[in-house]
């Protein structure tokens, strides 16, 4: 799936394998494109009890994205985890300038 | 009896409105005393049971004819940390409700000055004719006591251990409670300057950071909130970082840097002072690289501590195994600290090795 609009362009790729989800971001999280991304993962999860978001090829991240992180954390908490992976040393650093670090599962 | 059974019949009638009544005091005193930022540590309240109404009409025959006779159906009890605090609290009480002042009872001022036991503060409450309630309700009494912490704890302990056992307490036990009773004024008062000193001392440390005079003071956590809050350099920075990012101010208290200030050896407010006039011009690069990553919209101190940090360890004298141990000081997590190891030698090679 892409989201585009002007140039943000982001992109989610899901993979179910059971009841494991990995949901794989690209390009930009923010304003424009959280929304679709908290969509994604909202029709996703039932009966899913482990959510992995993995950041490879994430760019950006804005407090609108994190707002979407934090939403998916405290839904997989009440029916297993959620954990994010490969995010980049820059995106890791905004885990940890806004406290996110503290609250999420980063591997 | 006949006329117990009436009074009970009336309590069973009116408990539905006690409820109500139990609800809405809750509320205004819950409201109005974190309002007056009154240091309250609980109001704890409870509807009398009919087995207690029964019973205290046993005790005291004749005394009750109508329920509303009994003032504390409903019971409040406000436990505030400092016996000072038991005064402000008050005086909201008489500002929110109507006080039945032949009722209330000022308990502190009822012991002799050599004695010492239970001190607390009863009022006897009602609601003010308000168009909003039903005069019903605006006629039901109910009691608020009123206690600090430490007073809590001894009427707490001496109704815990049936010392108002009817069967009367030797004198050498009476005279135990007593002497706690003392002790524990005396820690309530103690406590009022401790509290009052730190007040003090925060008073004097931001005045000096106003003055610029305030180079040899220690950092602490009072030291750096007052710094990041009143320091002219701070407030610079965080300006420049503020109009580079268009991010909106929040606060946060700094109390995770303390370990991390210290560990690149920052340890007065002069330290702190010098490595934020040497530095500043890096931090405003380290937050316009980040913007490339990451829209701040919200932006602390601890942010600025973070990146301050961060300039510290690229652009000071700090091998990649000091960098490591800066980390390992602060951060349990290994791949995190890996990360941000990582990312330091990823600035030095974009900053210093061009």
């Amino acid at each position: 799936m892409t989201f585009a609009e002007d140039n943000v362009i982001m992109t989610i790729n899901k993979k179910l394998d059971g009841t494991i989800l990995e949901i794989a971001i690209e390009g930009r999280l923010e304003t424009t494109t959280a929304p679709e991304l908290e969509a994604v993962i909202k029709e996703s999860l039932d009966g899913v009890t482990e959510l992995i978001v993995n950041m490879e090829k994430l760019q950006y991240i804005s407090s609108a994205g994190l707002r979407v992180l934090l939403i998916a954390q405290k839904t997989m908490m009440k029916q297993g985890r959620m954990v994010i992976r490969n995010a980049n040393d820059d995106i890791q650093e905004v885990f940890e300038v806004t406290g996110f670090a503290d609250i999420l599962n980063i591997e | 009896m006949e006329k117990d059974n009436l009074v009970l019949e009336e309590y069973e009638r009116l408990k539905p409105l006690y409820r109500i009544l139990e609800r809405v005091v809750n509320q205004q005193l819950t409201e109005a005393t974190a309002k007056a930022g009154v240091g309250v540590m609980q109001i704890a309240h409870r509807l009398k049971e009919r087995d207690s109404v029964s019973e205290k009409m046993r005790r005291k025959a004749n005394k009750y004819t109508s329920i509303t006779d009994m003032t504390d159906i409903i019971g409040f009890r406000i436990i505030c940390y400092f016996s000072d605090q038991v005064n402000e609290a008050a005086k909201i009480i008489e500002e929110l409700f109507n006080v039945d002042r032949e009722n209330s009872i000022d308990k502190r001022k009822m012991l002799s000055p050599n004695t010492f036991g239970y001190l607390s503060l009863h009022y006897t409450c009602r609601l003010f004719p308000d168009a909003s309630y039903d005069e019903e309700l605006c006629n039901l009494p109910f009691e608020i006591q009123i206690r600090s912490v430490l007073q809590h704890t001894w009427a707490e302990i001496e109704h815990d251990l049936g010392y108002k056992s009817e069967f009367g307490v030797p004198y050498h036990i009476r005279r135990e409670f007593s002497r706690i009773a003392g002790l524990l004024e005396i820690a309530d008062e103690a406590f009022i300057n401790i509290r009052n000193n730190i007040v003090n001392y925060v008073d004097d440390v931001r005045e000096r950071i106003h003055h610029d005079k305030a180079d040899e003071l220690l950092v602490d956590i009072n030291t750096l909130r007052e710094f990041t809050k009143h320091s002219a350099v701070w407030q610079e920075l965080m300006d420049r970082i503020i109009s580079l990012s268009g991010a909106e101010r929040i606060e946060a208290s700094p109390e995770d840097f303390l370990k991390q200030l210290k560990q690149l050896g920052i340890t007065t407010l002069g330290d702190l002072k010098s490595v934020v006039l040497r530095e500043r011009e890096h931090v405003l690069l380290l937050v316009g690289d980040a913007l490339e990553y990451f829209e701040m919209d919200e932006i602390s101190s601890n942010t600025v501590l973070y990146y301050l940090c961060q300039a510290c360890l690229v652009w000071g004298d700090y091998t990649e195994e000091q960098a490591e141990a800066f980390y390992k000081a602060s951060e349990k997590n290994e791949a995190r600290r890996r990360s941000r190891v990582k990312k330091i030698r990823k600035l030095k090679d974009k900053y210093l090795n061009q």
